[in-house]
């Protein structure tokens, strides 16, 4: 299976872009990188062996659009699968194949990876989401799509770019509005580089200064049923919007 | 209303991409205009006024690929509506106003302009289509896509190199099955540079070298394969974008001048 892993970048220092770029290359399973650049392009980049996609300006969405756009580069180029992974995280060498193996295994269309996270400062954290540990919703990193899958590439750059801070939660709902055969890895192959402040004070830390934080007025304002329903086929959140008691992150517990 | 105009380039001479652009600049209303490379960047382009989109890799799909990209960025940098402009085509002044004004009188979701179709050396051509005249096809560059209609950004973006002949026509048969409110501008405000052999057979003149020539058998049977694999274009939209005529006919034919209709209104109107 051809696969392309698809990384947007904004601007973050070019030692997290070349970890999360070192990342692929050590990949035990054969993939292609598209980097796309969201208005900030580093063109260090262009010595190293990836499909660098440039766009002129930032789009302020999480980069859901260059996300969407490596991913429909990647399809009409006939790449069979599409990995996500962030600029500020990392996979471990067996990711590709192993959520690849899992997909024909269990002839899913979507794999969610497992993460494990990690600090700022290299502090590995022993905990999870409660709704990522209970499937309700799984990181950007973690997805991998094939099959009829592919066909939810372009919904990350689809959706109101306000729901942007929740895309992950929108293509999950995706994910399941088009019945699409999912499966979710026992492992953890991704690695994540947590900023927001639920990992910190578990771990009894202060949150970093560049802590995430997510504008829930912003994305509640932003919900438009028809505008979803127009550009998605379908309203992930059923014409009660994206109420923050049900879609914030619900804390943290101890990995297994 | 924010318009961007996306313009796809792969290897056309400086002289015709200036031209395009230059008729994107001398629209009456404000526009922002989106060159998309489709493979390396050309530097000669940053001189202009333009947003320069670069995907270092040609994709072979006649510039689908490279429109999509072209108006998902615009859409998530806040425009309300793409018009698509083919690069060896321009517009005439008022092309993006009249179909801004019918979005706005009709509520469209999706508009169309008519067009005047020019051979490579100027001359206008006295002929149209007749599926374009009774409008079952409407060419590339007379696309203009609201952000209702966004989701046929999806539908450009998943043509291929099996399905791309027939983009524009298969966008048209998406938009249809969705639905969606389309309006007409009922102005020809495209300028659209034929390289089809018909167009010049017609008018008397040699055909160009660089003539564009499809192979219907083929892209028919490339197209039925590939719909069995794409969650966007049916085969019902295949079959109803096949069932124009298409193929090599001479002018001593009658299937010949069946297949166009004399135009006689001057450009732009």
């Amino acid at each position: 299976m051809k696969v392309a892993v698809i990384t947007p970048y904004f601007r973050e220092p070019l030692q997290l872009l070349l970890r999360c770029c070192r990342s692929v290359t050590t990949q035990t399973y054969d993939c292609t990188h598209f980097m796309v650049a969201d208005g900030f392009p580093k063109q260090e980049l262009d010595s190293y062996p990836i499909r660098h996609i440039v766009l002129p300006r930032a789009h302020g969405d999480n980069g859901n659009t260059p996300r969407a756009v490596g991913g429909m580069c990647a399809i009409a180029e006939g790449f069979e699968a599409l990995a996500y992974l962030d600029a500020d995280n990392w996979y471990d060498p067996h990711h590709v194949s192993t959520t690849i193996e899992l997909a024909e295994q269990t002839e899913a269309n979507i794999v969610f990876a497992k993460r494990r996270l990690w600090l700022a400062d290299g502090t590995r954290c022993p905990f999870e989401d409660v709704d990522v540990a209970a499937r309700t919703t799984a990181d950007t990193s973690s997805f991998v799509l094939t099959g009829r899958g592919l066909a939810l590439a372009s919904h990350w750059g689809l959706m109101p770019s306000a729901l942007s801070p929740i895309c992950d939660r929108v293509m999950v709902a995706a994910a399941r509005a088009n019945a699409l055969p999912a499966t979710w890895a026992e492992k953890a192959t991704v690695n994540y580089e947590s900023r927001w402040p639920t990992h910190y004070h578990a771990m009894g830390r202060e949150a970093p200064p560049d802590a995430h934080y997510t504008d829930w007025d912003r994305v509640e304002k932003g919900y438009d049923a028809r505008m979803l329903t127009e550009r998605l086929g379908f309203d992930p959140f059923h014409g009660v919007g994206p109420h923050r008691g049900k879609n914030k992150p619900s804390g943290v517990i101890a990995e297994d | 209303m924010r318009v961007a105009v996306v313009t796809p380039y792969i290897d056309e001479p400086d002289a015709v991409l200036r031209a395009a652009h230059y008729s994107v600049r001398a629209q009456t209303c404000e526009v922002t205009h989106i060159m998309v490379a489709d493979g390396a960047r050309r530097r000669e382009l940053d001189a202009y006024d333009i947003e320069h989109i670069v995907l270092g890799h040609p994709h072979m799909d006649g510039g689908c690929t490279a429109r999509a990209v072209g108006a998902l960025a615009a859409f998530a940098a806040g425009h309300d509506a793409v018009a698509f402009l083919d690069a060896d085509n321009r517009y005439t002044p008022d092309h993006v106003a009249s179909l801004v004004e019918v979005v706005e009188s009709t509520g469209a979701a999706l508009v169309f302009s008519d067009r005047s179709i020019e051979l490579t050396d100027g001359t206008q051509c006295r002929f149209e289509d007749r599926d374009v005249v009774e409008r079952q096809h409407v060419d590339t560059s007379c696309h203009f896509m609201t952000s209702r209609a966004a989701f046929l950004i999806a539908v450009w973006a998943s043509m291929g190199p099996e399905l791309w002949p027939l983009c524009d026509r298969l966008v048209v048969a998406a938009a249809r099955r969705r639905d969606i409110p389309i309006g007409w501008s009922n102005r020809r405000s495209l300028i659209y540079v034929s390289r089809w052999g018909l167009h010049y057979k017609a008018m008397g003149q040699p055909i160009p070298r660089d003539e564009h020539q499809l192979d219907w058998t083929k892209v028919r049977e490339r197209a039925m394969s590939h719909a069995e694999s794409s969650p966007w274009i049916t085969s019902e939209d295949i079959m109803a974008v096949l069932g124009s005529e298409h193929g090599e006919v001479d002018p001593a034919d009658d299937q010949f001048w069946n297949r166009l209709v004399a135009i006689d209104a001057p450009r732009g109107a």
